[in-house]
């Protein structure tokens, strides 16, 4: 399997999420959009100390230490 | 039905709010990593995001929950096979055929407009998280 192939898996993927974004916004409230399913998530104290602890963490290796953090 | 679809108007306010998160997204990216000054700048996010959280949670638990399941599971099946992907990427070689999210980020993080642009998705992301 070559880089392309990957890129493709990736690519094929955002796509979908995009329609699938574009098709839930268009159908609102009907579907569960992404704001909607966030809203849920964050309803939870557990849940939303999570994703605070989650985005955070991505944030300070992404930015304070820099690239290859994940390497 | 109709009333639940809220009209979005962009304001000036909206506007120059948007203009400064780029502002700072593009002067954050362009400091050092491993400085206290990029330290800083990435704790000022991390503790406003925690403000709001905290401000949040009082007013949530009594709010209804009014919002609907139907297509949940279609999320749940593109973040699976996001996961899925990225398991495969990451537990095959070598790197350069098989890019993970990580490998791919750090590339694009090697310019300062890929840096900043990472750096204001992160910020947005975080608003659309924690302004509510």
């Amino acid at each position: 399997m070559s880089a392309a192939v990957t890129y493709a898996g990736y690519a094929m993927i955002a796509a979908l999420s995009l329609v699938w974004t574009a098709f839930t916004l268009v159908r609102r409230p009907r579907y569960a959009t992404a704001d909607a399913l966030a809203a849920r998530v964050m309803r939870h104290p557990v849940a939303r100390g999570a994703v605070w602890a989650l985005w955070a963490w991505i944030g300070w290796h992404l930015f304070v230490r820099g690239r290859g953090a994940f390497t | 039905v109709e009333t639940l679809r809220r009209s979005r108007r962009v304001t000036w306010p909206v506007v120059a709010v948007i203009a400064a998160a780029l502002a700072y997204s593009w002067i954050a990216s362009g400091l050092r990593p491993f400085t206290h000054p990029e330290a800083v700048a990435v704790s000022i996010p991390l503790v406003g995001a925690g403000v709001a959280l905290l401000r949040s949670s009082r007013r949530r638990d009594d709010a209804g929950d009014g919002l609907t399941r139907r297509g949940t599971w279609v999320w749940g099946a593109l973040f699976a096979a996001l996961l899925t992907w990225e398991l495969i990427s990451f537990f095959s070689s070598p790197r350069a055929d098989h890019p993970t999210l990580s490998s791919i980020a750090d590339s694009v993080m090697s310019t300062h407009p890929g840096r900043a642009a990472m750096l204001a998705a992160w910020l947005a992301v975080g608003y659309g998280l924690f302004r509510r």
